[in-house]
């Protein structure tokens, strides 16, 4: 990794005190810093610590430090557990260890010291000497399958996503998808965000099977920023359409432009009408840039059986609280979406 | 009706706190609506919509939480908000200090000593997820149903290779090294081991085990199948090596309803190989072929545990209908069945129990005669609707019919409920006969459950000129976190008459019924 030296001196038996712009850590009891590696550097990510002053704290979560850049874009420290992404710088802090506990506290500076990503009054130090840069597999390796197999793929994906997802946001709506429509009723009743998002989504999908991005742009207008989490739902299931619709085009070497029109329709209307958190994710969806679980996931679907469509699936459900829920809704549609057309 | 929105500036919560923030506060009595959301334009539309949006909230920015709540009235809506601002700060709380794992990979890495993993998964994918454990050498507790029941030889093969526990599928109950899996009860460790391939079987036989002052060792489950001629009792036969291994465990009871012909001498042929003293309860089973072996053969759930206890304790087994003494029987018969009126004939008996329900099956048929029901003992006797009684009826409700969309009838009363007062309205029914599962996993408070219906019962038979008998038992200890004596206090107060077992509470129920007409039969 760049970075420019600098010389620090880790403080040892430091006390923390509270802050009163934060809602997190406060504490006063005498601790450590707490040194750990990056194993691993996700493309954005690495691009931001060419600078001494790498941005502040944005907000703090168990396994993941979001860190609001100079350039005003977000990068996130994480556990191993959440894995590797565009954004994602990848430490071995140990699973049992939440960053919410360590006492780093929004606003604190980030800073790039001698090789070291340096959070807080030097509350965590993150070597990045070993790290590697993570550069996300877009052009899979294996084997494309049949359409058929394909589709086959997607029906395991769906099945897997009925038995094991959470559906407190939009993705209640896959039981209603069937051929890429939402021709079917669920078999239980909708919640209110998916119930209300159902003729936006449903529109969204023809005005794109139609080629009408001015229609797209209005549908998608409906839809960011809309639903529950930090991510709203329906972002996260925009970020699973537009990452499928890039990868399976740059794969199958179809629409290419359609799909870049489309995704830049989605992606005019985010900002101001979203969180930060999840302009950044939307703003790589439409690169084709997704965290691994998701690229591995519609790898999966292209090249592989359903028992590993299965397992990749459940990789994707165990994102966030629903979140990765949603994300299989959007990638069923898009696959759906281009599988129409081959 | 009052509305009000709290608009917190900058401020990030990730979504398991604010869905459950949002999930629990809509839960609040007296809250008609509560959403936490962030305030993105389109979010802010849903509020503007469900008239939830104030001038504050429209002018907040997507990167503010907003909470919206709809009480209906200003004291509610104080406590309101304070519980909601106590939800977000204890969920601040659990977010520094708990780290839940999402799949089987991440737990094993979070609790790399672990041997016991409990599996509940639709049963499309339990084989799966239990051949991923059984292959990372982990002992399985399966609680799934719909498992096909060559997925489950297969496993129980390869568990038995690997030496390997494989309790399921559909395995609702075990107690391991004293921590209780699924359904069940808190009881004394001790010198008793179960291999049951019925869960309230098991909960049946180890809160009376406790009761009567021993304490279990390990109860494996085996799930219901196991006993099948497809399945051939394998993890009820590992069972019982396991137990002849384990130090702990003097003696031996083997729970089940009677079992496949074949099956039965497979499972008689193991434990005859054992040298611990085993009691055979197959509930209803052939007890001369069993005693003949050399086993002591229980025909109930009751006679099971006593006859461990004797049998650890050194003391004499005596066959007896009920523990309480005659001269309090009689009196307790007499009181209910003097003010039936002449049309009340039949027994109609609702359990959330499957193996309680069949015991009952069992001991009412040589008393009042055959028993209607959704799992009679003759397929004559099925009902052809379960949802209406004929004759003497009893009914598990644990079954499909009852349990397709909605949580077992041990945790959501609302079908039972309703089927006390349906019953209490049919002129013929004389006596209801319940029972009441505690323990983990059970409703926190079934009583407070079951009370009003039957008070409204008993109520409207006697504005109809009838005496609605109700008679019950409770499976639990003092020690479960619903304490079995508030239960049954509470019961009492309710006027329905408390026995020790579901045996001794259907024999009750047939006395009633009979108005004492069996008593020679049964009392001697």
């Amino acid at each position: 990794m760049q970075s420019q030296p600098k010389n620090i001196k880790p403080q040892t038996g430091k006390t923390l005190r509270s802050n009163d712009d934060t809602d997190f850590f406060c504490s006063t009891t005498v601790t450590s810093s707490l040194h750990v590696e990056a194993t691993s550097v996700g493309p954005t990510a690495a691009r931001s610590l060419d600078q001494d002053r790498i941005g502040q704290v944005h907000s703090v979560f168990t396994r993941v430090v979001n860190v609001l850049t100079s350039g005003n874009r977000l990068i996130s420290v994480v556990g191993a557990d959440v894995g590797n992404g565009p954004i994602n710088i990848v430490t071995n802090l140990p699973q049992s260890t939440s960053m919410a506990s360590i006492g780093i506290r929004k606003n604190d500076e980030v800073l790039n010291v001698d090789g070291s990503i340096v959070l807080g009054k030097n509350v965590l130090i993150i070597s990045t000497k070993n790290a590697k840069e993570w550069k996300p597999q877009r052009i899979f390796r294996g084997s494309l399958l049949a359409v058929k197999k394909i589709r086959d793929n997607l029906m395991t994906m769906k099945e897997v996503t009925c038995a094991y997802g959470r559906f407190s946001g939009l993705a209640q709506l896959i039981e209603c998808v069937e051929e890429g429509r939402f021709d079917k009723l669920a078999s239980r009743e909708l919640n209110p965000f998916a119930q209300r998002a159902l003729p936006n989504l449903s529109m969204l999908m023809k005005t794109i099977r139609a080629k009408n991005y001015q229609g797209t742009k209005r549908k998608a207008q409906e839809l960011v920023g809309f639903g529950p989490g930090l991510t709203p739902s329906a972002d996260d299931v925009l970020s699973g359409l537009m990452a499928s619709l890039t990868l399976i085009s740059e794969n199958l070497n179809i629409c290419g432009d359609s799909v870049s029109e489309v995704n830049k329709s989605i992606i005019s209307c985010i900002q101001d009408r979203t969180t930060l958190i999840s302009q950044e994710f939307l703003m790589h969806a439409a690169a084709g840039d997704a965290n691994e679980p998701i690229l591995a996931l519609v790898e999966k679907i292209l090249t592989a059986r359903p028992s590993e469509v299965e397992e990749a699936t459940r990789h994707v459900l165990a994102i966030g609280e629903a979140s990765g829920t949603d994300v299989v809704l959007g990638v069923f549609l898009g696959s759906w979406l281009l599988l129409g057309d081959v | 009706m009052v509305v009000r929105v709290i608009v917190r500036k900058d401020t990030y919560r990730d979504s398991v706190t604010l869905m459950k923030v949002s999930n629990e506060a809509s839960k609040l009595e007296g809250v008609l609506q509560a959403a936490v959301v962030m305030a993105t334009p389109t979010n802010k539309q849903l509020l503007k919509d469900v008239k939830l949006l104030t001038d504050e909230a429209g002018k907040a920015t997507p990167n503010d939480l907003v909470i919206a709540l709809d009480a209906k009235n200003e004291e509610i809506m104080k406590s309101a908000i304070s519980e909601v601002d106590k939800l977000l700060s204890a969920r601040e709380t659990i977010e520094t200090e708990e780290v839940l794992p999402k799949t089987l990979d991440s737990a094993l890495r979070l609790m790399p000593d672990a041997n016991l993993v409990m599996i509940s998964v639709p049963g499309d994918f339990a084989k799966r997820e239990a051949l991923k454990a059984l292959r990372n050498g982990l002992n399985v507790f399966l609680f799934s149903s719909n498992v096909p029941v060559e997925q489950e030889l297969e496993l129980k093969k390869i568990s038995r290779e690997e030496g390997l526990l494989m309790m399921g599928p559909d395995c609702g109950t075990a107690i391991i090294n004293n921590i209780v899996l699924g359904f069940g009860n808190i009881v004394s460790q001790g010198s008793v081991g179960i291999v049951s391939a019925s869960g309230t079987g098991l909960q049946q036989v180890s809160t009376l085990i406790h009761e009567g002052g021993l304490g279990i060792s390990q109860a494996i489950g085996t799930g219901g199948n196991d006993l099948s001629g497809a399945v051939g009792g394998i993890m009820m036969i590992e069972g019982i090596k396991l137990l002849e291994e384990d130090e702990k465990t003097q003696a031996i009871v083997l729970v089940s309803k009677p079992p496949d012909p074949q099956v039965s001498e497979k499972v008689l042929q193991a434990a005859s190989r054992c040298k611990k003293p085993i009691v055979v309860n197959f509930i209803g089973g052939k007890v001369d072929e069993i005693s003949k072996r050399g086993f002591v053969a229980a025909t109930t759930l009751e006679d099971g545990a006593r006859a461990v206890c004797d049998l650890l304790q050194r003391k004499k087994t005596r066959k007896i209908a009920f523990t309480i003494p005659k001269v309090t029987i009689l009196p307790v018969v007499k009181a209910q069945s003097s003010k039936l009126s002449k049309t009340q004939r039949y027994v109609r008996g609702l359990f959330s129990g499957g193996t309680l329900c069949y015991e009952s099956l069992v001991i009412l048929a040589p008393l009042i005669g055959d028993v209607y029901s959704n799992t009679p003992l003759k397929t004559e006797y099925k009902l052809e609707d379960v949802n209406v009684s004929k004759n003497h009826t009893c009914i598990d409700m644990g079954t499909e019919e009852f349990t397709v969309g909605r949580p077992h009838p041990m945790i959501d009363f609302t079908l039972r409920k309703r089927r006390i007062v349906q019953e209490a309205k049919d002129p013929e029914t004389a006596v209801l006969l319940l029972d009441v599962v505690l323990g983990y996993g059970s409703h926190q408070n079934p009583v407070a459950e079951l009370v009003p219906s039957i008070v409204e019962a008993k109520t409207m038979a006697e504005q109809n000129g009838r005496f609605l008998s109700v008679v019950a038992s409770i499976v639990g200890t003092p020690e479960d976190p619903q304490d079995l004596r508030k239960q049954k206090k509470k019961l009492e107060e309710a006027g329905v008459v408390i026995m020790p077992s579901n045996a001794q509470a259907t024999r009750m129920t047939a006395l009633i019924t009979t108005r004492g007409a069996i008593e020679e039969k049964l009392l001697g």
